[in-house]
């Protein structure tokens, strides 16, 4: 029997049934008050985030974190992709590369913060916390994207005479793009996380700042706002490199 | 001119003993001459395509093309080849597939000579398509294309069209000869193919099954250019019944 929804279909379906159905149960907890009265509806808190002091509040608050975050994605991509070459031309640097990233991933930034805060500048922490978040996904999404040539095409390269350089640039580097974009998807939330986290180390200004705020004053429609704003951030993010993702579909067989 | 002389290959095999692929093959390939390696599966014949190709160092024995190693004329952009897979760039359109060769050679592409081979396979029309966007006979013309674009010394074919259907295969086997005319560029062709190997070559090397030896070095004499119809012929079927018969007696 064929399916009734294609493919795409169904996706669409599923995603007009799974998207909203958290923001459902959001608002009604909210409104029932089943987690007590401090728990707002969504409906409350997009009210406050579209009142003109809550909008201001909330966009100069993006307007601070997203650069930070912007600037953390870009170190932290230009870390691990330079990482990543450096280990395709020299094999053998490769391994200790491969530690240091699980390193990265390991430790938590919670601890590494203090560290930062006494050798580095305090407005830069924001952007640190994020480069190390996308350090790893970048770095290990790019290493295993320019191995991933099979051997035919490497076998190709050799007797058509093409230098290591040529190979690197023409094979193995468009060939890795593929699993690049699926490393990006997932550091992209990450530099919003490590952004965030970051500003809670004294920045005067930022999303983070707005949840420390709000947090202490117990002010829950706001901080739900900010955290609001950054899963939107983060979601618009998502769907760009998801679009990317649909033009660099290859595989090399 | 290419000359293999005295090659053995041996493979590593289970418990350190050593497969023998190749035994003391000699054979002589002389310019613009295109030569068929044929032989059942397992002869070695494409070991030995991949040994003129310098991926593989023999055991012993040496290869010369032009009067120096494979691996030098790699180097300098001097070999062509083209496998049963076509090993397209499924990032670059046909077109750019076909040039290829140009940039790992770090040279600006001749438009025009990509242009000729691109009319000479009838891709034409093809050319901004990407090779998913092609089927399997259109990218294997595709990859013969590259192989030939750089003009090199030696043309080695891997089965280019062993993973064909038998009627694409027929018809492109024919179209080989006809894009090989153009250039007649020193080809070697590893097939399993009798009737294939006879229609393209000037001579038909046949190897005896593992370990690889030289059973037969038999010079086909039809004229050139061979029309499709040559292939039901009573030249070329009885050429290719008497080959047929030493594989068969080899097999025994």
């Amino acid at each position: 029997m064929r399916p009734v929804l294609g493919s795409g279909g169904r996706r669409v379906a599923a995603f007009a049934v799974g998207a909203p159905a958290p923001l459902i149960l959001w608002e009604l907890i909210g409104r029932s008050h089943a987690f007590g009265a401090v728990w707002p509806p969504l409906t409350a808190v997009v009210r406050t985030m579209l009142e003109p002091t809550g909008r201001e509040v909330l966009l100069r608050a993006a307007a601070a974190t997203l650069p930070q975050a912007a600037r953390g994605l870009f170190a932290g991509l230009v870390l691990g992709s330079t990482l990543a070459l450096v280990a395709r031309i020299i094999p053998a640097l490769g391994v200790g590369f491969g530690q240091i990233a699980v390193l990265a991933q390991a430790v938590p930034i919670i601890a590494v913060t203090p560290f930062l805060l006494t050798t580095m500048d305090r407005a830069a922490i924001p952007s640190a916390l994020a480069a190390i978040c996308v350090f790893f996904a970048s770095f290990v999404s790019i290493a295993a994207g320019l191995s991933r040539a099979p051997s035919l095409y490497g076998e190709l390269f050799r007797v058509l005479g093409a230098s290591r350089l040529a190979r690197l640039r023409h094979l193995d580097v468009p060939a890795s793009i593929p699993l690049f974009l699926e490393g990006l998807r997932f550091a992209v939330p990450g530099a919003m996380v490590g952004a965030i986290v970051g500003e809670w180390f004294q920045a005067t200004r930022g999303l983070g700042v707005v949840m420390l705020h709000t947090m202490r004053s117990g002010d829950t429609q706001m901080l739900l706002g900010s955290a609001l704003v950054a899963s939107l951030i983060s979601l618009a993010a998502y769907g760009a490199v998801a679009t990317a993702q649909r033009f660099c579909r290859w595989e090399l067989t | 001119m290419a000359v293999i002389d005295g090659v053995t290959h041996d493979f590593p095999g289970r418990r350190g003993r050593a497969v023998r692929a190749l035994d003391s093959v000699s054979l002589s390939i002389g310019d613009g001459e295109l030569v068929s390696l044929l032989g059942p599966s397992g002869c070695g014949k494409s070991t030995l395509l991949r040994i003129l190709a310098g991926l593989i160092v023999p055991t012993s024995g040496k290869v010369s093309i032009a009067g120096t190693d494979p691996g030098e004329l790699s180097r300098h952009h001097q070999i062509g080849i083209a496998f049963q897979d076509h090993a397209l760039l499924p990032w670059l359109s046909t077109r750019a597939n076909i040039a290829l060769p140009f940039r790992l050679a770090g040279r600006r592409p001749d438009d025009a000579r990509v242009e000729e081979l691109l009319s000479l396979v009838g891709l034409e029309g093809f050319a901004d398509a990407r090779p998913a966007q092609l089927s399997g006979g259109m990218r294997q013309r595709a990859s013969i294309a590259r192989a030939l674009v750089l003009r090199p010394t030696v043309l080695l074919l891997d089965e280019p069209m062993g993973s064909l259907d038998a009627v694409t295969r027929r018809r492109l086997t024919v179209e080989l000869q006809h894009v090989w005319l153009n250039d007649r560029v020193t080809t070697v062709l590893v097939t399993h193919s009798v009737e294939e190997a006879v229609f393209l070559a000037d001579r038909v090397i046949v190897l005896s099954a593992r370990p690889g030896r030289v059973l037969a070095d038999r010079p086909i004499p039809l004229p050139r250019p061979r029309q499709a119809s040559v292939l039901h012929e009573a030249s070329l079927q009885g050429l290719a019944a008497e080959i047929d018969g030493l594989l068969a007696a080899d097999g025994r």
